[in-house]
């Protein structure tokens, strides 16, 4: 069905309507790329984030670093039990993200770029 | 200890014959050289997850990660935290386009991307020194956990894990490997948390004591420490030992002697017989520290400032991006979401995998404190069941963390050697099964060579080096190639030779680390990835700007097969279709 949109090449179509065809999806494209690279670059941007949160507050605030929390110190309960399921959640959003992204692609494609 | 050598012997051939049986019983769809590059490229995401993650579990992070937190305590947390989101960095911004691309390997991706043949030999050239490079601890891992538990010479280990890889990838290739992966992986994992549930219960019993709580380490009962090569240590506390053998050039025949505070050399062969509640002497270059500062990021021994750690993620989180064995299991997913997918529940093996080594680690720092002496933080995992529990059990535990540890050898080494045989036979020797199996041979041999050369005291220093390179070389390539359009060959070959050239350059630096360069700039040399991780990016950028003329042809339909999904595009003028994946 979407094949149909973009037109299945015929070699007798002349060659401006195919170029037309071309710039018309290119923009498509450009605009997918810059979405996908929306989402790309937020979730980086979380993750570095969290890192130089994470290290400048234990290396910036002695307080931090040596509180506990039931008689094991802070910086492991963190480290070891709270940073990985943030991984894991940041991970699982940005897959739901793009994925939510990639079903709306051929209306956006028919619509041409937003 | 002859039933912890029955318990290890038992647990490695279960490991390696399962491994070998697993890897070469005759898969259903058996035979093409596409079953052999990239498993018929139908692996789903559960298996391949427990692939990768299998890979990722390596002898660094199984050994190397506790012995580290033993030595040095909560600085080490970084590593796991940026290896695990070196993951995330690869979800958001590789893994769907790089298997949208359909190319195979790195090599194959930069070819197709850049249209150049000189930028794959160099990309090839990364590739097969990253691969190489982690290739060694691997196999340094296994000699040294057979020699000690069993007593055998250190090429045993290297040959026997050599020979099964060697043996299940010649057999399936890629699927037999999956297969073989994701069953050590749960090898691994089981074997980790069985014996740690245990430890856990013995640690409880005893009291719960707490590292942070007590003075610098102390030796929890008398302990007998057996130097197998010549030892520095230095002594912070005065220490009665008796000693058989010979301390700062004289022999002692099992008579007490005073340990004063300084430096001691203990001659290879040496036995050092420590009371209970002894200070432990450190390896020379360690000071032994008190358990709050150990136990405290940014404080004690280790000497990190902010920028250091900042450094040595920025490496481990791009680094991981360019890792050979762990980017070519993409390619076995059916599409790109599959591959994206596959990552998540990576990273859920990886945050439950990594709550085990602090754990070892800790309890390492109370009852195996010995190898703050002999240097060998690796052993930590290894002695602990013995150290803690008497008798039997304490044994066939040793047995059992032993086997996991072979699995993790098995599982990143044959990753590794799947991944550069891709490469290099495509590379070389013009693709095909007989050209696979002949480079996966051929990348065993350079590897056990290079494993009898390098010294294994060099392996932290190995991976710190691998990381570096691949997060100044193998990552702008990805990161660009991918995403920006004005990408040209003459950006991509600066970019590569000036970031990888200065990586080892600095790593060599902090190494060797010349008078000149005081103190403060080596531990920047030895993590330079805050420096040449931008300045490859700006060279391929800038490079790329002053030279529109070598942009490679049609980049704007590399760009729509890159992050358009499958099937969903495709362009009027072209009409070979977007399936036509350019593996073999």
């Amino acid at each position: 069905m979407k094949r149909g949109l973009v037109g299945a090449p015929r070699r007798r179509r002349s060659q401006v309507r195919v170029r037309e065809a071309d710039e018309e999806l290119d923009r498509a494209v450009r605009a997918v790329v810059r979405a996908q690279l929306r989402l790309a670059l937020t979730t980086c941007g979380l993750v570095a984030a969290v890192l130089v949160l994470l290290t400048a507050t234990f290396a910036l605030v002695p307080a931090v670093r040596a509180a506990d929390v039931l008689g094991v110190p802070l910086p492991w309960v963190v480290l070891t039990i709270v940073v990985h399921p943030l991984w894991f959640a940041l991970a699982w959003t940005h897959v739901r993200r793009c994925e939510r992204l990639e079903r709306r692609l051929p209306t956006l494609r028919s619509n041409g770029p937003p | 200890m002859t039933l912890v050598l029955a318990a290890t012997l038992a647990g490695i051939v279960l490991v390696l014959a399962g491994s070998a049986v697993a890897g070469t019983v005759r898969p259903r769809r058996f035979g093409g050289a596409s079953e052999f590059y990239v498993a018929g490229r139908a692996v789903t995401p559960w298996s391949n997850a427990a692939a990768i993650g299998s890979e990722y579990v390596s002898a660094a992070a199984f050994l190397g990660l506790a012995g580290l937190v033993v030595a040095y305590g909560a600085d080490m947390l970084w590593y796991p935290i940026g290896a695990a989101a070196g993951y995330v960095v690869l979800i958001a911004l590789v893994t769907a386009p790089l298997r949208r691309s359909g190319t195979y390997t790195l090599s194959n991706f930069a070819e197709w991307r850049l249209g150049s043949f000189p930028v794959r030999r160099l990309v090839t050239f990364f590739v097969v020194f990253v691969g190489l490079v982690y290739l060694l601890p691997q196999i340094h891992g296994a000699g040294l956990t057979l020699r000690l538990l069993v007593g055998a010479p250190l090429w045993v280990g290297w040959v026997l894990v050599c020979a099964v890889v060697l043996v299940v990838s010649v057999a399936g290739g890629m699927r037999s490997i999956t297969r073989v992966q994701a069953l050590q992986f749960w090898l691994k994992l089981g074997a980790l948390v069985f014996c740690a549930l245990v430890l856990f219960f013995v640690w409880r019993a005893d009291g719960s004591p707490l590292p942070a709580a007590g003075n610098v380490p102390v030796f929890p009962k008398a302990t007998e420490v057996v130097l197998d090569t010549r030892t520095e240590v230095g002594v912070a506390q005065r220490v009665e030992v008796n000693v058989v053998g010979t301390l700062d050039g004289q022999y002692y025949g099992g008579s007490s002697v005073t340990l004063t505070p300084g430096d001691h050399v203990f001659a290879a062969g040496t036995r050092v017989m420590f009371a209970a509640g002894a200070a432990v002497p450190h390896i020379k270059g360690d000071d032994p520290e008190p358990g709050e500062l150990w136990a405290t990021p940014y404080s004690g021994a280790r000497d990190d400032s902010w920028f250091d750690t900042i450094s040595v993620l920025v490496a481990a989180v791009l680094g991981t991006m360019g890792l050979p064995h762990v980017l070519v299991r993409f390619y076995t997913n059916t599409d790109g979401a599959a591959a994206r997918r596959t990552v998540v529940i990576v990273l859920g093996f990886v945050g439950l995998f990594y709550l085990l080594p602090p754990l070892y680690g800790v309890l390492g720092r109370l009852y195996a404190p010995e190898v703050l002496m002999t240097g060998r933080t690796d052993e930590t995992m290894l002695l602990l069941p013995v150290r803690m529990i008497e008798g039997p059990l304490g044994e066939v535990l040793a047995g059992v963390l032993a086997a996991g540890a072979f699995a993790a050898f098995l599982a990143t080494s044959s990753g590794i050697v799947v991944a550069l045989a891709g490469t290099l036979s495509t590379y070389l020797l013009g693709g095909g099964v007989a050209s696979f199996r002949t480079a996966a041979a051929g990348v065993l041999a350079v590897a056990l060579g290079l494993a009898a050369v390098v010294d294994p005291v060099g392996s932290p220093l190995l991976v710190m080096l691998v990381f570096a390179v691949s997060a100044a070389t193998l990552c702008p390539l990805l990161v660009l190639g991918i995403w920006w359009r004005r990408l040209s060959t003459a950006g991509v070959a600066a970019g590569l030779v000036s970031g990888g050239g200065l990586s080892v350059a600095a790593v060599i630096l902090g190494w060797l680390d010349p008078p000149w360069l005081q103190g403060r700039w080596t531990s920047l040399m030895q993590h330079p990835a805050l420096i040449t991780v931008p300045v490859a990016f700006a060279v391929m950028v800038g490079v790329s700007l002053l030279t529109p003329g070598r942009v490679p042809p049609g980049v704007g339909r590399m760009m729509a097969l890159l992050h358009v999904p499958e099937g969903r595009a495709t362009y009027p003028s072209d009409r070979s279709s977007r399936e036509d994946d350019r593996s073999p």
